[in-house]
């Protein structure tokens, strides 16, 4: 049964190619030419049919007598200027305006006239004329091109849409007749839609829109112009989303308050095997993710968040907590928002002196990293190091505070379990060899490092990230002020709950648009 | 079968009248390759092409120029086709069109194709 | 001996059936080389140990209802039988591998001759290859070309788990190294290689071969399908051009080589070797009846030819189609530098090209996995009931 149904599909397919390939065949080379203009393969030509195209669009389109005597105005110098052949010309407008130019009309003088132009051409002139010496030649040339369909492949295709459309009537007409209150209900629901839309967006957008897509529509496929423009701006993207990262990184690190802000740095003194655990249980693939990408200069955007990459940044960023992930995770999904307020505070501990080292250190080593990891991006390092050297100066201010608060909010997670068995392996490596850059060039910015590194393998500023790339990114990047402002929403927040709470930080993104709004 | 149909583009045209036509569209279009392609006569799996004279780009690649044939008849990626030039040829794939034409190229100036797909055995 | 007994011969010719003619020239036999004179016992052996598949009759009927017998179409079939079961053969047993001619039973070689019985039960039977053909637009009976019987074998070689074998049919004269990699390594990504992984679960039947693959880890050169490439050729149009005699004598030089399905007009062979300037083929147009490999007492005497056939190459029929089988990566690799240098850049009209990367104006590569798609579009919505009887209340 569907073997002969779909034998007679494809015979009404082959059938109506046919029926097409008789209309368009004799008119190959009209077509390709067509299709040339259309895809914009010759600017200047399809240029100049966009340029008529809107004149005739706006001609009709515009009923006025603004237009019709600047138009007429412009035609009559024409009209003097050209040769006898032009001379007709005005006569037919000054016919069309007097019609009142209405569009139908002039279509249906348009298709009468071919029509007549045909019959005469096929019908009748073959008929009365003598025949000549030589037969014409009934082959004519027809153009090859690589890239435009020829004749027989757009049949093919106006052919399957035919179909298609038929087979989708016939079908919408047997579901009148089975279900008729469906199908009055849908139809109904549909027909209001277009109403609404056509309601709220004028008639003429709605034409001029199509018009336009259909002129440069083909050219956007042909070109491969999305691509290109996403290569061309890849760069940028790559350095917004790196800033980001580095702005919600280093965001982590704010504590819950400012207490003991000596603790954390005593703590920060732990060593690297502690560092290394504490990052080596991963809380979920999401979290592993999400820290490989908030620490990691590889820009890999291709990669699944799902997917656990191996820490292979050099930034010191990474090194250097002891603390559980337990701790560092409910304190990261709750504290995201809280560390912020206590940035200021982190300054009561640092020298200006570190945020000299951090200028120095931190964007370079992240810029070298950079460029050993992305041979595919073409974006210039020190774009990364000019924008976001004064985010990264705000945040590491911020950080250890952030990270003393954290570390001493402590509470039990069973995220430490889950992680210790699965990425034991991949961390260690790629933690050995962060670990051992940063720390070899800062050693005195353990503080920040570990701050850093905190907010680096919590849950929170991955997801935030994450959300942050799906989202309206140029609002992120923002100067460091902002964080301030935010910081006491983010401790309401962080008072809150100690669970994983991703409308908090659907709310703290909320915050920093709208943050950014207001600037 | 109407006999004009059956007759190849050499008898359906004198040497002379061939010759004026390379001569007038090589004039018009001096980047663009003649090319004539027809069926093998022998030929019973593959489609007739609805056109025979061709104008390529003659910075085309045999293979494109296969591929665009192909597409023209809508062939299945697993059918067997081959251009044969001059009778003679398959040619390498990757040749343009211009190399093939300076080598191949008929005395009135047109590029000749055989297309055919494989024989049958029994 | 069914052999003796029902022998008749299809071949118009006369037929060849003398034995190596002796001269100096070497002999190029799937890729070995012999000399005519002094390794006559190897040459004759090795040719002997070749199967050798041709017509047969009261075979069961194809699809149930058609015929029982493949005289005057099956030979191009039977050709394509052939070069996939020397593949097989080179597979399992190795090249080097002789048939025992004292009717012993070897496992290895009886599994795959029973692979090629004309029963529908075996997966490369006359059956199965003449069924498949209808959905390459074939009816059943009518004659194949070297293209057509590899793409069936290729449909066929899907159901085949125990060899494994991927067959890839290079079409429009090139090879795209990048589509076979693609190919053969499908098994690295979807399974794990482990032990037993890389081939199947029956990975015990398959032979040390099998296993030294099967040890490799994952994402190293073991996990690599073997592969069967067939390149459909046509050298011209009514004749051969002289111009790819040389690259033709020259396949079968390579030890990947399974030898050239093609023949004279209309007449199909299985080219398996070169001597000078003729070439040496196995000739299906001779009529047996119909053995059944699953009696015990059955004798596979007849799937072997003790003489070889000549003739020269310049009466060879342009279609053709060239196979070579690798068994692994580095196989491969290795077919791809001697192809290369004898073939594709040899000479100003290579027979085939190999290009590393399909060419942007070429359809997307779609390897044949078995699963048919969906053809249908939409379910017709059909009216149950036409009738607009509505409901009458009563009472």
């Amino acid at each position: 049964m569907e073997n002969s149904e779909s034998r007679s599909d494809d015979e009404h397919v082959q059938r109506t190619e046919n029926m097409f390939k008789r209309i368009l065949s004799p008119i190959e080379p009209l077509v390709m030419r067509i299709q040339s203009l259309l895809v914009w393969e010759y600017p200047r030509k399809s240029a100049v049919l966009f340029i008529c195209v809107h004149g005739l669009f706006w001609f009709f389109a515009v009923k006025g007598c603004q237009f019709y005597s600047i138009a007429s105005t412009i035609l009559f110098i024409v009209y003097l200027v050209l040769t006898w052949k032009l001379k007709i010309w005005p006569k037919i407008y000054r016919f069309l305006a007097a019609v009142g130019c209405r569009f139908y009309f002039v279509v249906s003088t348009v298709t009468y006239i071919i029509y007549l132009v045909q019959t005469w051409k096929h019908k009748i002139w073959p008929e009365i004329r003598v025949p000549p010496a030589v037969p014409e030649d009934p082959d004519s040339w027809t153009p090859v091109h690589p890239r435009l369909l020829s004749v027989p492949e757009l049949c093919q295709y106006i052919a399957h849409v035919w179909c298609s459309c038929s087979n989708i009537l016939h079908y919408w007409l047997t579901f009148r007749r089975v279900y008729p209150f469906l199908f009055c209900v849908m139809s109904c629901t549909f027909f209001f839609i277009l109403a609404m839309i056509g309601h709220y967006i004028p008639g003429l957008m709605l034409a001029y829109i199509i018009v336009i897509s259909t002129l440069l529509g083909p050219s956007v496929l042909y070109h491969n112009l999305l691509k290109r423009v996403y290569l061309k701006f890849e760069p940028i993207f790559m350095k917004m989303e790196y800033s980001i990262k580095l702005k919600n990184k280093w965001s982590f690190k704010v504590p819950r308050s400012s207490t003991s802000v000596v603790s954390a740095a005593g703590q920060v003194e732990i060593s690297d095997t502690d560092s290394e655990t504490d990052f080596t249980p991963s809380l979920d693939p999401v979290t592993t993710a999400a820290l490989a990408r908030a620490i990691t200069d590889s820009e890999d955007e291709s990669l699944d968040p799902s997917l656990s990459t191996p820490l292979l940044s050099k930034e010191p960023s990474i090194d250097l907590e002891d603390e559980d992930d337990q701790e560092r995770q409910v304190d990261f999904d709750v504290n995201f928002e809280e560390g912020i307020p206590e940035m200021p505070s982190f300054e009561d501990v640092l020298d200006n002196t570190d945020d000299e080292l951090l200028e120095l250190h931190i964007p370079k080593k992240r810029s070298k990293h950079r460029r050993q990891k992305l041979e595919d991006m073409n974006f210039v390092p020190e774009h990364f190091g000019d924008t976001s050297d004064s985010e990264e100066e705000e945040t590491d201010l911020n950080f250890p505070s952030l990270m003393a608060e954290s570390l001493l909010d402590s509470e039990s997670n069973s995220g430490g379990d889950m992680l210790s068995g699965a990425t034991g392996a991949f961390m260690s490596k790629t933690l050995s060899s962060v670990i051992g850059s940063a720390l070899s060039g800062m050693s005195n910015l353990k503080p920040n490092t570990a701050s850093t590194s905190r907010g680096d393998s919590s849950n929170v500023p991955s997801s935030v990230s994450y959300k942050q790339r799906s989202g309206d990114e140029v609002d992120f990047h923002v100067s460091p002020n902002n964080d301030k402002p935010t910081g006491p929403d983010h401790q309401q927040v962080a008072d809150d709950s100690s669970d994983i709470d991703i409308g908090e930080e659907f709310e703290f993104l909320d915050q920093y648009d709208l943050e950014d709004d207001e600037k | 079968m109407p006999e004009s149909v059956s007759k190849t583009f050499k008898q359906r045209k004198s040497f002379a009248v061939r010759k004026d036509e390379v001569a007038g569209i090589r004039s018009k279009f001096p980047t663009k390759v003649p090319v004539i392609v027809e069926k093998y006569h022998k030929e019973n799996q593959l489609p007739l092409l609805d056109k025979t004279k061709f104008l390529v780009p003659q910075e085309l690649t045999m293979s494109q120029f296969a591929t665009i044939i192909r597409n023209r008849m809508s062939l299945n990626s697993n059918q067997a086709f081959y251009l044969i030039v001059n009778n003679k040829s398959i040619s390498s794939m990757s040749m343009t069109l211009a190399e093939v034409y300076r080598d191949d190229k008929d005395e009135d100036g047109f590029l000749y194709m055989t297309y055919a797909s494989q024989e049958m055995f029994g | 001996m069914d052999y003796v007994d029902g022998t008749f011969t299809y071949e118009s010719a006369t037929v060849a059936c003398a034995d190596f003619p002796k001269t100096e020239e070497p002999v190029y036999i799937l890729g070995k080389v012999y000399s005519a004179l002094h390794d006559r016992e190897e040459l004759r052996h090795d040719f002997v140990s070749r199967l050798w598949l041709t017509y047969r009759r009261n075979f069961p009927a194809v699809g149930g209802t058609g015929p029982t017998g493949d005289t005057g179409w099956g030979c191009m079939l039977r050709c394509g039988q052939m070069m996939l079961a020397q593949a097989l053969l080179v597979h399992h047993c190795g090249r080097d591998w002789r048939w025992a001619e004292d009717g012993r039973r070897e496992d290895m070689y009886w599994k795959i001759l029973s692979m090629f019985q004309d029963k529908k039960s075996a997966y490369y039977s006359i059956q199965q290859i003449a069924s498949m053909g209808v959905s390459e637009g074939k009816a059943v009976g009518q004659w194949f070309g070297p293209n057509t019987v590899a793409q069936v074998l290729k449909k066929l070689a899907v159901y085949d788990d125990w060899s494994n074998l991927v067959i890839h049919v290079a079409m429009d004269n090139t090879v795209i190294e990048n589509d076979i990699r693609g190919l053969c390594q499908e098994g690295r990504e979807s399974e794990s290689c482990d032990i037993m992984g890389c081939q199947n679960e029956k990975g015990a039947e398959g032979g040390p071969r099998h296993f030294d693959k099967n040890h490799k880890l994952k994402g190293k050169p073991g996990c690599w399908k073997p592969l069967l490439l067939v390149i459909p050729l046509r050298l011209g149009l009514t004749d051969i051009n002289s111009v790819y005699i040389e690259s033709l004598k020259r396949c079968f030089t390579f030890k990947q080589s399974v030898g050239i399905i093609g023949g004279r007009p209309n007449h199909a062979h299985w080219f398996v070797g070169s001597l000078g300037d003729k070439l040496i083929f196995l000739d299906p147009h001779t009529t047996q009846a119909a053995t059944d490999l699953d009696d015990p007492s059955s004798s596979d005497q007849s799937y072997h030819c003790q003489y070889p056939s000549l003739m020269k190459v310049t009466e060879l029929d342009p279609s053709i189609a060239v196979g070579f089988y690798c068994r692994n990566e580095e196989d491969f690799t290795d077919f791809c530098i001697q192809a290369r240098k004898h073939i594709t850049d040899a000479k100003k009209t290579p027979m085939f090209e190999m290009f590393q990367d399909r060419p942007s104006h070429y359809p997307p590569y779609e390897p044949y996995t078995g699963l048919t798609p969906s053809t249908t579009g939409f379910t017709e919505v059909r009216a149950q009931n036409d009738s607009d009887e509505e409901f009458e209340l009563v009472g």
